[in-house]
């Protein structure tokens, strides 16, 4: 049995966000200024960090894109399987990145796949391997946070809008998406933030070749399997940096809801 | 005229019973009852938010039932979450011309004007007060050509001193504009005030309809009654014709010809409201000399409201009471205490059956 009074004690957990903290701090111990410029301003790392904000945000694009409507049908509609669906969705969270990406390559040697690289354009060890190998793992998780901003609208606004003649795609485009429109900026820059650390996933359908494929996250592998730890330590530092950034924009953006 | 035909509604946790009606055009009907008896569902049936379980709607003998809520010409006014909350008041109010693509605002300035809304035009919807909120509704309902209106407790944001002002004002905007007008309320008040039609729904059961132009409303169905908050509620006996024997009150009373005439010997509820209870004051005695279902009793309790006292009036050798509600305008004229020896008349006339 629980004491009575836990409540008091539940403050000491306040130290977990500290560990981050640590660790973040714990980087310094090994940061050098002049390595730092010399390796943010190298070929090679200017080109993966363009990379990979470049497929970032064309993955958070396009994943946003997708996951709108997709976020809007779940949330909206009642249709057969939709249970099996909103299941699937959530592929990318139960499923390790690598071996995401490995399913990416298995799809690939099929016909089907085999038809898509000879008709349209290359995936395996290209920039396009990059994007969809980042689009697969993010999605999902863009129409769930979608889905949970469309779901919060209250669905009153769209009753009313209905009696007053709306038809569905303007109840969609001028009350639906307008009451979601922060939490849609949010979960676009909550996708944009995962993409640009994904590793598992680019690296087993992108490889890493160096300004060719290489994003961040591939480089911060490859400094440290040559042992470089200043140079990893940098690279670190630095997705650390936009990372937070970015998930500060993403609060912001979020604190407060259209409709309070 | 909107029609229902035997509309019915079921969930897992609510039924709302079969319910056929006519609502007249051009009126306004109240639809009264209690919390949770299907008030909002019957609304949202009508606007074609939910779908009837059985029964069909028409409207101008023409069935709506299957047209989608666009294609109804009815607007639906909530509760709660009336005003799209991205939109100023003027794109609140253009919403429904945005819609057609139509980009000429005379009407919708005309509307404002005429609704006393447009000094509101510019400002945000979150500063509004529950009545301006409603009266921005009514405009843009009206600018997108509504002829029916359906409100979800159009009063209940609204503080008590402006409500009976916005009310009217929702008689005149009716008349002004022809519109049909059903709104649903428990204030009991408020419907009889401005509605040509009252309509009870209770616990999913529509009970009676109230036609608001006689002088007097006389419950016919106990539960009716007892929404209405009329607490002296009795089981009785016709002793013989226009003589109701009480047990509890441990006397007969005399009931009028009218109220007895259809009703079948045996036993038989009747109730009096605690306003039509009068006390008979020491200096009028004389006058109730010749009245017959006279009680004596005596003050148990003294509750003081705003305009009257609510007095629990006890009969003599027995464990029943009366409501009775005393004017404290007449206080001076008799002595009112807790345990003061009272006696009170029911008036035959003012003594109704229920069924």
């Amino acid at each position: 049995m629980l004491p009575k009074n836990i409540l008091k004690y539940f403050p000491i957990l306040l130290f977990v966000p500290m560990i981050y903290l640590v660790l973040i701090g714990s980087l310094y111990s090994f940061f050098d200024k002049n390595r730092f410029l010399e390796i943010i301003t190298s070929q090679r790392i200017l080109h993966a960090l363009k990379l990979s904000i470049i497929t970032a945000t064309i993955v958070a694009c396009v994943s946003t894109i997708i996951a709108i409507p997709t976020a809007y049908l779940l949330s909206r509609k009642k249709f057969y399987f939709k249970t099996v669906l909103d299941i699937l969705i959530e592929t990318p969270l139960v499923v390790s990145p690598a071996a995401l990406g490995a399913m990416i390559l298995v799809f690939l040697n099929t016909s089907a796949g085999r038809y898509i690289q000879n008709h349209f354009f290359p995936i395996v060890f290209s920039v396009n391997g990059i994007i969809i190998a980042q689009i697969i793992s993010t999605v999902g998780i863009a129409i769930r946070l979608m889905k949970s901003i469309i779901d919060e609208v209250p669905t009153r606004y769209e009753d009313i809008a209905k009696t007053l003649g709306a038809s569905e795609y303007q109840i969609f485009t001028k009350i639906t998406i307008p009451l979601s429109i922060k939490g849609i900026f949010a979960a676009f820059i909550l996708v944009w933030a995962k993409s640009i650390g994904e590793f598992g996933a680019t690296i087993t359908v992108a490889g890493t070749m160096p300004m060719k494929t290489e994003t961040l996250p591939l480089a911060i592998y490859l400094y440290l399997s040559s042992a470089d730890i200043e140079g990893t330590v940098v690279l670190i530092a630095l997705s650390v940096w936009i990372g937070l950034l970015s998930l500060s924009i993403f609060r912001w953006l979020s604190h407060k809801s259209i409709y309070d | 005229m909107i029609e229902l035909k035997n509309i019915s509604y079921q969930t897992d946790t609510f039924k709302l019973h079969s319910i056929s009606h006519l609502f007249e055009e051009n009126k306004i009907h109240a639809i009264l009852g209690p919390s949770g008896s299907g008030k909002t569902i019957l609304l949202e049936l009508l606007a074609g938010l939910l779908t009837p379980t059985t029964g069909k709607i028409y409207y101008h003998n023409k069935e709506i039932s299957t047209l989608p809520p666009q294609d109804r010409n009815i607007a639906y006014l909530p509760q709660d979450n009336v005003l799209f909350p991205h939109l100023s008041v003027i794109e609140n109010i253009t919403f429904p011309l945005q819609l057609k693509g139509n980009k000429n605002l005379n009407d919708a300035f005309r509307i404002s004007e005429q609704l006393h809304i447009q000094h509101l035009l510019k400002r945000n919807i979150q500063n509004l007060s529950g009545g301006e909120i409603q009266r921005i509704a009514l405009a843009r309902s009206i600018v997108a050509g509504r002829k029916i209106l359906l409100l979800d407790e159009p009063t209940a944001s609204i503080h008590y001193t402006l409500k009976n002002e916005f009310l009217y004002f929702l008689k005149d905007i009716q008349k002004e504009y022809q519109l049909t007008i059903l709104f649903v309320t428990h204030d009991i008040d408020g419907a009889f005030s401005i509605a040509d039609e009252i309509n009870f729904l209770i616990h999913g059961i529509w009970y009676e309809t109230f036609y608001n132009h006689s002088t007097l409303f006389i419950p016919r169905r106990y539960e009716v009654a007892k929404f209405m908050g009329i607490k002296n509620i009795f089981e009785g006996f016709f002793s013989s014709p226009q003589i109701i024997t009480c047990p509890s009150l441990n006397t007969t009373l005399q009931i009028p010809f009218s109220s007895s005439s259809n009703i079948p010997p045996g036993k038989v509820l009747f109730a009096i409201k605690p306003e039509d209870v009068r006390i008979v004051l020491p200096e009028k005695r004389s006058e109730y000399q010749d009245i017959p279902n006279k009680l004596i009793g005596y003050i148990k309790k003294i509750h003081r409201h705003y305009q009257y006292y609510n007095l629990f009036f006890y009969l003599k050798d027995t464990e029943t009471h009366l409501e009775v509600y005393f004017p404290i305008t007449k206080t001076s004229k008799i002595e009112l205490r807790e345990g003061a020896q009272i006696e009170v008349v029911l008036k035959p006339e003012n003594i109704f059956i229920l069924c």
